[in-house]
């Protein structure tokens, strides 16, 4: 079937077969719950931002601003839980692995849609009793809930670890599912070495998930019985230790750092074929680095905690260790590069996501391998040289693949297309807003600005300044992409199967796809992303 | 065995027969054993290899394909990554200077009368 005819078939799709309510609340459709997830992370998203914009104003200037200290601490603990546990962990696994991860492998639907749907449920009842513990009364704790600070504060810190703890057993079974799905479902012709590298990223990733969150939730109990029934666990007055807290949160949330940065990762090798009209550079070494990155994040835990009292022996081990994660990304970056060496680029929005992705990538990855030797992070521990390496490599790299990922699926998703000029500023405005806003925040950081303080000397406002502008337009550019995709929704053209002229095997389904997203089932008989043969992809 | 490679009776009654083997052998060891400090490392191993078998035999793990059989070996590895590291930080730590001086040019106390004051980071440690 020429794919430009697909779009325009009449034939009823995920979207409008069943338009009810209750067809929505209680569907066990994948492309369904995926888009629900997408709603949610979208909200969860507009509000750190929002608790975002709120810190950067109050730091316009060295003194109080437009809050005071204690406001300014629970300001920023809202900003850290939601970005970190409500929008990053979930973004891109359970709304675009959702989505796209059965339609790459040839699945009618993931191997247990009955739990998908409670994935979202518990998604939504751990991050509803978060919001209602941060709107209760707060809490001033940052999104690492140290002890002995976390088990003492007299905010609400118990119901905002309850609901991160509910929103684990999310992750878990939307990790348990994506492994059963990938090993049970594939369709015919979907050898392993066929398997896109979304889908060994999502792989990846779910492993993280399923073997490290059962330890965060157990830390976040443990905390939660120190505060309630008095236990001493982390608390050196009743015999605990609070190193041992860092250790136990750490394990897991170090993986995490994996959790959030794999799956952008596949979404870039997808994007990064697509337009550049090649099959990826080294597929096996791309998939082989993704299974090196999750097991030696394992091991790297410890470089949180140079200056926590932990070992010499200790954060020196640790030390060498997380400076390998580096070399299995710079495998990946090196791949991507030479992936669209040569090859037929095509500028689109979602390439230029890509480009963002790349450079924020390099540029985090970089000063990670800097505040991985010891001597370094002691100067730097704590201070905004910090804020700006992890944002930089977790949220700027997340960032830009979800917006990457957001743009490249959008006419599969809703069989739209969106202005792309308008797409193009604002993914400009963002890459560029990006950049200002946290490259200072290496200077500052090096100057010596600590973070979690809302008042610094006055030599340091310039640089406050600018990274507030910088903030001011990321605002503009999320509010310009909230607008032209909206607005798509009702008026964009109508996409055709495959508006990008990509051939990955997710595009060998209608745009949008039907109910059962295949009309046959499918059979891969070539490699994936295979520009090699003239002729467009059978739509199935 | 029998059919879907499930073992016969007899075979879970002599796995069950290793374990009860096993048990007393925990159990002698620590009335006993007389091994001092080893005993609670012994004893740990012995928990492990029980546990194994149960989880083999009584749980089927062996009889599943390759990468299901993986998840218990993996994720026990994982555990053992866990306390394994987070111990041998603790262990290889600095041991923190009392308040009220140094005390490593005294003469070393027995250790029951030995106490560290509320607060110290090591006193978990039985130091």
């Amino acid at each position: 079937m020429n794919p430009s005819m697909a779009g325009s078939l009449a034939e009823p799709d995920y979207l409008n077969h069943e338009t009810t309510v209750r067809s929505w609340l209680l569907t066990r459709d994948h492309k369904r719950i995926g888009v629900m997830f997408l709603v949610l992370v979208i909200f969860a998203l507009l509000l750190g931002g929002t608790f975002a914009m709120l810190l950067r104003i109050e730091l316009l200037t060295p003194g109080p601003t437009i809050m005071g200290p204690m406001t300014y601490n629970r300001v920023f603990t809202l900003h850290g839980v939601t970005m970190v546990w409500l929008f990053m962990i979930p973004a891109i696994p359970s709304a675009f692995g959702n989505f796209v991860l059965p339609l790459m492998l040839g699945a009618k639907e993931v191997a247990f849609p009955r739990l998908n749907l409670a994935s979202v449920y518990i998604y939504a009842a751990g991050a509803a009793l978060t919001l209602f513990g941060m709107v209760w009364s707060g809490a001033d704790t940052g999104w690492t809930f140290y002890t002995p600070y976390s088990t003492t504060s007299p905010t609400a810190v118990t119901p905002i670890l309850l609901g991160v703890f509910i929103i684990g057993f999310s992750t878990i079974i939307t990790g348990l599912n994506f492994i059963t799905t990938t090993h049970t479902l594939r369709a015919p012709g979907m050898h392993w070495s066929r398997i896109p590298l979304f889908v060994w990223a999502i792989y990846g990733t779910s492993v993280i998930q399923v073997v490290a969150t059962p330890v965060l939730a157990m830390v976040l109990v443990l905390v939660a019985l120190e505060r309630v029934a008095g236990v001493g666990i982390f608390d050196p007055t009743r015999g605990g230790d609070p190193v041992l807290f860092q250790h136990m949160f750490w394990f897991y949330s170090h993986p995490a750092v994996y959790i959030m940065v794999l799956p952008a990762m596949g979404v870039i090798s997808e994007v990064v074929c697509a337009f550049s009209r090649k099959n990826i550079f080294g597929y096996r070494m791309i998939a082989a680095s993704t299974f090196g990155i999750a097991f030696v994040g394992f091991f790297s835990w410890g470089h949180h905690m140079f200056v926590s009292g932990q070992s010499t022996f200790g954060s020196g081990i640790f030390g060498v260790l997380s400076m390998l994660v580096a070399i299995f990304t710079a495998i990946k970056i090196f791949n991507w590069v030479a992936t669209m060496y040569g090859g037929a680029i095509d500028l689109k929005v979602p390439l230029l996501y890509v480009l963002g992705f790349i450079f924020l990538l390099t540029f985090g990855g970089m000063t990670g391998v800097a505040v991985a030797t010891t001597s370094l992070d002691v100067h730097w521990h704590d201070t905004y040289f910090i804020v700006a390496h992890f944002h930089y490599i977790m949220v700027g790299s997340v960032l830009m693949a979800f917006l990457a990922a957001l743009h490249y699926w959008w006419p599969k998703m809703f069989g739209r297309l969106f202005p792309e000029r308008w797409a193009f500023v604002a993914a400009c405005t963002i890459i560029f807003g990006f950049i200002v806003t946290f490259l200072p925040q290496f200077l500052l950081g090096n100057m010596g600005m600590p973070r979690r303080y809302y008042q610094y000397p006055s030599e340091m406002q310039w640089l406050n300044v600018l990274s507030t502008a910088g903030a001011s337009l990321l605002a503009f550019g999320f509010g310009l992409i909230g607008i032209y995709l909206l607005w798509s929704l009702r008026y964009g053209k109508v996409s055709p199967a495959s508006p990008w002229g990509s051939r990955g095997y997710e595009w060998f389904s209608a745009s949008p796809p039907g109910p059962h997203n295949f009309r046959e089932p499918p059979r891969f008989e070539r490699e994936v992303h295979d520009y090699t043969v003239s002729e467009a992809p059978h739509v199935y | 065995m029998a059919e879907h490679g499930r073992k016969s009776v007899w075979g879970y009654v002599g796995i069950w027969g290793v374990l009860v083997v096993l048990t007393v052998a925990t159990w002698l060891l620590g009335t006993r054993g007389h091994l001092g400090s080893w005993s609670l490392p012994v004893a740990m191993g012995i928990a492990v290899g029980k546990t194994a078998l149960v989880a083999m035999f009584f749980m089927h793990l062996v009889e599943q394909p390759g990468a299901r059989r993986v998840v218990f070996p993996v994720s026990a590895l994982f555990l053992a990554l866990l306390l394994g590291v987070s111990l041998v930080e603790a262990m290889t730590r600095v041991r923190m200077a009392r308040p009220d001086g140094p005390k490593a040019l005294e003469p070393a106390r027995p250790a029951s009368t030995r106490t560290a004051p509320p607060g110290s980071p090591t006193r978990w440690m039985g130091h």
